[in-house]
């Protein structure tokens, strides 16, 4: 199976982690690294939604790339 | 900072974008490899980060916390369903030379006018106070930068900024009317305002990460020191958004990132090629990332620096002026300033385009001034980019409220959210109505007026603050930010829920209640893709001469020749067929539609169908006048089908009866109506379906015609014998389209030819009677002088009464051998057949010829009697055939000096031939077809039967009799014999 046919299950599972109840978890008044918790949590589920679709632009779709 | 240099800064910059923008107009084509092709494009989508972006995203932070994030989450998490959805639209959007988000659902929508129309309009109406935001932030920012005493203290570089803008706009981005085509100049310049403003946020984020503080942690840790700030780092808390806030906003912008206008030209429109989108899903979000990554930071360096969230837009610039870095400074006014110019050129292009094409072409075309279309619209989009810069720059002067920045840009963003349904579903849902777009999205933006703007303006004081608490006239189910009582939810999650709810609502339920019209589902199938619904009308069809004068028409002139090129695809007008032209006409309409939008090109070429009413009435008259007359020929041929005694059936190209005329039904005994489903060999008899059955089929798969003789069989399966003629239909193309098929009854003939036969037989018995008679009467009459002379007594005694008895008694003889061939000739003769060599039978008769032969004179010959063929005969009864023959031939050369008979026994085919070839007298030709009757004889002694009986044996052998003769030259007689297969016996019984 490609990567990208993945990618709209990967859209509904990281949208569930950026909104209620998922988010609950990381909203918590803590720093890490100091960083607060829900800012790192943010940012790095950012950053791997950045890499999954990096991913699957570069092996997802071999019949595509020039 | 004195003014002077700044201004000299900003207008230099100025000057440098339309540098860019000309250079890579003039080269761009030749320099961008698919690489910076790709890198263009992503940064180009960037332009979704605005002056909002740049100064509003701290402000937001410093007020609101981590809210600020969901303008660009949201697009990261949209962008895994780039690959998928915003692919399709793109190939969709290219295919039909979509140029905006209101003609994409106009043409969507059976590329409806009135559709386009409400869509541009509210569209337009939602983007101006955005526009006038980036205004408002270039001026707030230069005032900032400039010292009160400064000579220009009173100068508002927002009117040359936002007049430079327009005529920048004009020049590179309206050059021609296709938006489709690249604008590669003001694309280029946009992408590297993108870099500007990246590279600007990320200096000022690590000057004042690392120059003012010491880091991510020095600065997160200080404000955790605050208790009033330290919830700004969560959510569901105030002053931080909601849950339902924050996944609201999500979906906001999620949408916003793709429909917002200026997104959907640089997205969709300007998409360079399908597969970037895979590049820019994961390189824009990566940019979106890194542009935000010192937001924060800056949001909380501000609040711990001023220690007060007021003000806090301006954090981003007041930090590095506070700290006396005026090169900083100048490095995020210049950022921030392309940020804002970039949308304003973009954003202002894509809404001219949208007013010009919308909502003032519709206008034209009624007025019907086609002429001047081409003109008229690319006035209208140049002066649309001024109208569009114009309003947003008197918005920008005339509001003074308090709103945040974010706020204008929120409501822009849920305004344009109103299309998502439409745009979304039209893509994926065939059943989608215009009726359903047009519900949708009037619902969608009422609510979002009710909703949104109403309760804004109530905060800017415009409407009571009453309106709000108790409702309009004190309805309480109508307060705005409580609507139908729903409360808890923050005003802008209850705006956006109620505008979709209503908008989605009555998409779906007009959908699905009103039926779409053929436009409509014509343009749905290939929007959403799969099977091509039916023709939706007679498609026009327009000659080459007419496309040629449509282009000129709407095309700058130096352009009509490639474009013409390219319509005939290499082929010379004449060549072209009705399939090509009709495909011409489909490709000329997009090509027009890439200038003047969908419904502007399909009115444009159907108007060349245009008739007045004169013209129409007289087109109705000749077509009835020709359907009359086709009626009229039809009827008589039906009636002349109808009067034919004769069964005419006509079939398919698979043999399947279509229809059989009275004639036909009467013979086959059907019933009214039946025939349709029969077989043309159900009408045959068992046995003649396989004779003739497949040889029909070929004839008809061929395109021959077949005829011949039958047997027919009715329903009642009684058999009939029959003619069956069979003819092949064929269209204007020679293709065979069916079978027309006559069958006429032979009974009656039959029955006639039978009574025929048995008179004839009548006769020849007759006949055969006759000459019985008179072969009888002759010694009959020498028995009656015989026996009359022996009574009278005159003759006693001597020899003469001896005489008379002898000659009796021979007369007696003489009956008695007529009675006995008669007797052998009228036998029912049975054959005793067996295979026998006939060379063998033939030896014995030859031997005795040559007997005969030396007596009388004749030279007999005989040749190839050792041939070894076989036939299945009656041996002694063939023998006396052969005898006969050769006995004739010998009597018929009986008087000839150089008298010659020829017996050859031989080959042909599959029969066996004996041949006896004489020089004899011959036959006279009136003679030669009586040679076989009974009786029947050229020659003085003889009862004539001896060929009858020939003949009868060779027909119960069934053999054949040839007889070629010429008076006084010869005769030859050939008697042909079925060969037998099998070994033969070998002695004649």
């Amino acid at each position: 199976m490609r990567v990208r046919d993945l990618l709209p299950a990967c859209f509904l599972v990281f949208t569930a982690l950026l909104i209620w109840p998922l988010l609950t978890i990381a909203n918590r008044p803590a720093l890490i690294a100091g960083v607060p918790a829900l800012v790192l949590y943010l940012f790095a589920v950012w950053a791997v939604i950045v890499a999954v679709l990096a991913l699957a632009a570069h092996v997802g779709g071999g019949e595509d790339r020039p | 900072m004195s003014s002077t240099p700044l201004v000299a800064v900003l207008l230099a910059y100025l000057v440098f974008l339309f540098l860019v923008a000309a250079v890579a107009e003039r080269f761009g084509r030749h320099l961008l490899v698919p690489r910076l092709r790709t890198a263009t494009y992503v940064l180009t989508i960037s332009v979704y980060c605005t002056a909002w972006t740049f100064y509003g995203s701290v402000g937001l932070a410093a007020n609101r916390g981590l809210e600020f994030l969901t303008i660009y989450l949201g697009p990261a998490l949209v962008a895994l369903m780039w690959p998928t959805v915003l692919r399709k639209l793109v190939r969709v959007a290219k295919e039909q030379r979509i140029t905006t988000i209101s003609d994409f659902i106009a043409s969507r929508y059976g590329k409806s006018a009135s559709l386009g129309t409400l869509v541009a309009a509210l569209v337009v109406c939602g983007m101006i106070p955005y526009i006038a935001l980036q205004l408002k932030a270039v001026s707030a920012t230069f005032k900032m930068m400039i010292r009160e005493d400064s000579l220009l203290s009173g100068f508002d570089p927002a009117l040359l900024v936002a007049g430079t803008l327009a005529l920048f706009g004009i020049l590179f981005g309206a050059r021609n009317l296709d938006f489709t085509r690249q604008q590669t100049g003001l694309m280029t310049a946009v992408a590297v305002e993108s870099l500007v403003k990246l590279i600007a946020f990320l200096t000022v984020g690590a000057f004042v990460t690392w120059g003012l503080y010491d880091g991510f942690g020095s600065i997160f840790s200080r404000i955790a020191e605050h208790p009033e700030w330290s919830d700004l780092v969560s959510l569901g808390l105030p002053p931080s958004a909601s849950y339902d806030r924050w996944a609201a906003m999500l979906l906001v912008s999620m949408v916003a990132v793709m429909f917002l206008p200026r997104q959907f030209h640089v997205l969709v429109v300007q998409n360079p090629h399908e597969r970037d989108v895979h590049t820019a899903a994961w390189a824009f979000p990566l940019y979106l990332l890194a542009i935000n990554v010192f937001v924060l930071p800056i949001a909380f360096a501000g609040l711990l620096t001023f220690s007060s969230g007021a003000a806090s837009d301006s954090f981003i610039l007041a930090l590095p002026l506070n700290a006396g870095a005026e090169l900083v400074a100048v490095i995020v006014f210049l950022g921030g300033f392309s940020a804002a110019t970039a949308m304003i050129v973009v954003d202002s292009l894509a809404l001219s385009k949208m007013i010009s094409n919308d909502i003032v072409l519709p206008f034209i075309l009624r007025r019907r001034h086609l002429e001047e279309v081409y003109w008229l619209s690319l006035a209208w989009t140049r002066l649309g980019i001024l109208v569009v810069v114009g309003l947003g720059y008197l918005w920008a002067r005339l509001e003074r409220g308090q709103f945040l920045l974010v706020e204008m840009g929120l409501l822009s963003f849920i305004a344009v959210t109103q299309c998502a349904p439409a745009v979304l579903l039209g893509l994926y849902w065939r059943r989608g109505s215009r009726k359903g777009a047009l519900w949708g999205i009037s619902l969608g933006f009422a609510l979002w007026f009710y909703t949104l703007i109403v309760p804004a303006l109530v905060k800017e004081g415009v409407l009571p603050l009453s309106l709000i608490e108790q409702g309009p006239v004190g309805i309480w189910w109508l307060r705005p930010t409580a609507l139908l009582g729903l409360e808890g939810l923050d005003p802008l999650s209850h705006g956006v829920f109620w505008s979709l709810f209503f908008n989605i609502g009555a998409y779906l339920v007009m959908s699905l209640t009103a039926p779409q019209d053929a436009d409509e589902r014509s343009q749905a199938a290939a929007f959403v893709g799969g099977a091509v619904a039916e023709p939706s009308r007679t498609p026009a069809i327009l000659s080459v001469p007419e496309i040629e004068r449509l282009l000129h028409l709407y095309v700058p002139a130096k352009e009509v020749d490639a474009i013409l090129r390219e319509l005939l695809g290499g082929k010379a007008p004449r060549e072209l067929s009705l399939p090509d032209l009709l495909d011409m006409r489909i490709r000329l309409e997009r090509i027009l539609a890439a200038s003047l939008g969908a419904a502007a090109a399909r009115y444009i070429i159907e108007d060349r169908f245009t008739i007045s009413k004169r013209e129409a009435g007289q087109l109705v008259e000749s077509f009835q006048a020709m359907q009359r007359s086709l009626r009229q020929s039809e009827q008589l041929l039906a009636s002349v089908v109808e009067s034919v005694d004769d069964c005419i059936f006509t079939t398919d190209t698979e043999g399947r009866v279509i229809t059989v005329n009275r004639a036909g039904q009467r013979l086959l005994g059907l019933s009214r109506g039946a025939g349709p489903g029969l077989s043309y060999l159900d009408v045959l008899d068992e046995s003649d379906r396989r004779r003739v059955g497949p040889a029909i089929r070929r004839a008809v798969a061929e395109g021959r015609t077949w005829g011949g003789n039958v047997t027919g069989l009715t329903t009642s399966r009684q058999r009939f014998p029959a003619h069956l003629g069979i003819a092949c239909v064929f269209d204007a193309q020679r293709r065979v389209l069916g079978a027309v098929g006559v069958l006429r009854d032979l009974t009656e003939q039959v029955a006639t030819q039978q009574r025929l036969i048995q008179r004839e037989k009548l006769a020849s018995l007759g006949e055969m009677a006759a000459a019985v008679a008179h072969e009888i009467r002759n010694p009959l009459g020498g028995i009656k002088m015989a026996t009359r002379l022996l009574a009278s007594g005159e003759f006693s005694g001597g020899r003469i009464p001896q005489e008379m008895a002898q000659s009796v008694v021979s007369g007696i003889a003489e009956i008695e051998s007529i009675i006995a061939d008669l007797l052998d000739y009228a036998r029912d003769t049975r054959l005793d057949s067996q295979d026998y060599p006939l060379g063998l039978i033939l030896a014995p008769v030859v031997a005795s010829a040559l007997a005969e032969g030396e007596t009388r004179g004749v030279r007999v010959t005989a040749q190839g009697l050792e041939e070894d063929l076989v036939a299945t005969v009656d041996g002694p009864r063939l023998r006396q055939v052969f005898a006969n023959v050769v006995k004739n031939a010998l009597e018929a050369t009986d008087r000839h000096p150089e008298g010659h008979v020829a017996v050859r026994l031989y080959q042909r085919h599959s029969t066996a031939v004996v041949e006896v070839v004489d020089n004899g007298v011959g036959i006279a030709p009136e003679f030669r077809d009586k040679v076989f009757l009974p009786f029947f004889t050229t020659k003085p002694t003889g009862t004539g039967l001896g060929m009858a009986i020939v003949k009868k044996i060779m027909d119960l052998h069934g053999g054949d009799i040839e007889i070629e003769s010429r008076p006084g030259q010869g005769t030859t007689v050939r008697l042909s014999i079925p060969r037998a297969t099998r070994p033969a016996v070998t002695g004649v019984g």
